[in-house]
């Protein structure tokens, strides 16, 4: 069944990609946008359209679903908890926290955006396991610390996106997430993310099922528990903070992607990791077309979307499928 | 004038939750009435002296109503809890809301200058403000109207004067093409605007950045606004989206800024 789910799943992406491509408020039509990428002379905005703020758009909001999709499932896996999503960690509350800080200091027109996020959600993360290491039963210990963590900071933000009200709009707007921004340059960097996390993790499928069993059969085993644990979590909450750096912060698809997957394929994590990446790039390029598209000439923010319409999606699969998280 | 005079009682004690509503009464000479303000008043000077109650949005009742002022006039975005709140402790409210056209300036004068007894003031004032405007839109109508963009905020989300604003009448009005029309609700998308590239993009400061030099430095050399081939110029946020006295003057500065000649 995974050699045609996935392969299924990649030409669905592509399709909706190429469809994408062609939509859009500048009305450019499909003749056009085939001449334009088979490098043919056409008017040069529609070029610049095309080639620089569509295309790179799509290939990020792909790239960062199948990010959050695939970490998803890590977490998943390696937290032992079914709640469990790439924000536990404190990445998203790090990252709003350090683009608030930066917004406040002053900083923000000098550092930018991405680069206070990544310090803010890096930091976070670090705080956090730092905090958890030392506890046996790290699983509960963990998810704990970074809830607890996760509350602290979004008081602070609270604090501060209070003490400079004139700022708290373009906070909002970021922390809603949007892929406008998107350069080749960020799409490099999201790039590297997916592979930095999908490489060496693809490998470490079979420790993945043994975290999934208690920490006693794991270490039965001969599984470091505590070390591979660490090993799976610090690759996935970096390149997370790669993607919400640049993109804000887009919840649900990281809770969604793995275990829409793991209805279909089951929980074996061989199976399991790129259907969820896969997933989790089809649902996010799909919800950013339609932020793109529904208003007339403006945008909504793209995490309204990937909600509203991913929520009722998941429920649905949830309540026909035999679902089996372990 | 056949306009009845409404006899302002000599102990009127006002408060002005609003920047606009501020400048429009020293602008009618009753800066006397005034015994509060917001945060935001800061315009004209004389305005600090007061004591404030807080910010636009989250102004203290405790602090408002320790100025025991007979009146509180605020503008659209002061929320309704405070003013009920505020009705309840017997203080009369004027609310205005006006953003929605151009005209609505001369509306909002006229209320604050009958509430405050200077009626004839305010239509002088109206009067003058009305000439200014003509001679401007006549010279606008004449001239070449190359196409603008006005940018309120960029970056993850594009805030633009759109369609349904009242800037967006004020550019007509100073003869520019506004690009953004064919949107709503102040947002627009990057691909519209690189589609239109429009000749003149005008730019408002970031907070707390005056010159507004960060912001056109950040502007200048982000993708994709980089690519844009318009001339890029920093216009004062405070006066131009202030409804109020300064209105007609606003316009004349805006009009400036676009016929302005110079390289990007």
């Amino acid at each position: 069944m995974r050699r045609p789910l996935v392969a299924v799943l990649a030409a669905l992406s592509l399709i909706l990609a190429l469809i994408a491509l062609t939509l859009g408020p500048s009305g450019i039509t499909l003749g056009e946008t085939v001449h334009i990428l088979l490098g043919q002379r056409v008017v040069a905005s529609k070029h610049y359209i095309i080639w620089h703020l569509r295309l790179p758009r799509i290939i990020a909001s792909f790239l960062t679903g199948a990010v959050l999709g695939f970490s998803g499932a890590i977490y998943q896996a390696s937290l032992r908890n079914p709640m469990a999503d790439p924000f536990i960690l404190g990445v998203s509350s790090g990252a709003s926290f350090g683009v608030a800080v930066a917004l406040a200091l002053g900083l923000s027109t000098l550092v930018g955006f991405p680069l206070s996020a990544l310090v803010g959600s890096v930091v976070t993360t670090l705080l956090i396991l730092a905090l958890s290491l030392r506890q046996k039963g790290a699983t509960t210990t963990l998810i704990l610390t970074g809830v607890a963590i996760n509350y602290v900071l979004s008081a602070a933000m609270t604090l501060l996106m209070f003490m400079n009200k004139e700022q708290y709009q373009r906070i909002l707007f970021w922390s809603m997430g949007s892929f406008s921004t998107a350069t080749w340059g960020a799409v490099m960097i999201v790039a590297s993310a997916l592979l930095l996390l999908a490489l060496p993790l693809s490998l470490s499928h079979r420790s993945l099922d043994m975290l999934l069993l208690d920490e006693s059969s794991g270490q039965a085993a001969g599984l470091s528990v505590g070390s591979v644990r660490l090993m799976v979590l610090l690759p996935a909450s970096i390149a997370t903070a790669l993607c919400v750096s640049h993109f804000g912060v887009i919840g649900f698809i990281g809770l969604m992607a793995p275990h829409v997957s793991r209805l279909l394929v089951g929980p074996r994590h061989k199976r399991l990791l790129a259907p969820s990446a896969l997933f989790g790039g089809l649902l996010l390029l799909a919800s950013d077309t339609l932020a793109r598209l529904l208003l007339p000439s403006g945008e909504l923010p793209v995490g309204v979307i990937t909600s509203l319409v991913g929520v009722p999606l998941f429920i649905y699969l949830l309540r026909r499928g035999r679902y089996r998280y372990g | 004038m056949a306009t009845v005079e409404k006899e302002a009682a000599p102990q009127q004690r006002i408060v002005s939750l609003s920047p606009n509503v501020t400048e429009t009464i020293y602008a009618l000479g009753k800066g006397a009435l005034l015994v509060g303000r917001s945060d935001y008043c800061t315009y004209p000077e004389e305005a600090l002296a007061l004591p404030s109650v807080g910010t636009l949005y989250s102004p203290s009742l405790e602090k408002l109503l320790a100025l025991e002022p007979t009146l509180v006039i605020s503008s659209a975005f002061v929320g309704d809890q405070l003013l009920a709140a505020v009705e309840k402790a017997g203080i009369e409210v004027l609310q205005l809301d006006t953003q929605q056209s151009f005209g609505g300036t001369y509306d909002l004068i006229r209320a604050i200058a009958d509430e405050v007894g200077a009626s004839d003031q305010g239509e002088l004032m109206i009067l003058s403000m009305q000439n200014m405007v003509r001679d401007i839109a006549l010279k606008a109508e004449k001239g070449i109207k190359p196409t603008v963009y006005m940018a309120l905020d960029f970056g993850s989300f594009d805030s633009a004067a759109t369609g349904d604003t009242f800037l967006s009448e004020m550019i007509r009005l100073a003869g520019g093409d506004n690009v953004a029309d064919d949107a709503l609700y102040w947002t627009y998308s990057k691909e519209m605007l690189l589609f239109h590239d429009p000749e003149i993009i005008l730019l408002s400061p970031r907070w707390g950045d005056e010159s507004g030099e960060a912001t056109l430095i950040e502007f200048t050399t982000t993708k994709p606004y980089s690519d844009l081939t318009g001339s890029v110029r920093i216009f004062d946020d405070d006066l131009i989206s202030r409804q109020g006295p300064r209105s007609a003057l606003a316009l004349k500065e805006l009009y400036a800024l676009i016929h302005r000649e110079d390289g990007r």
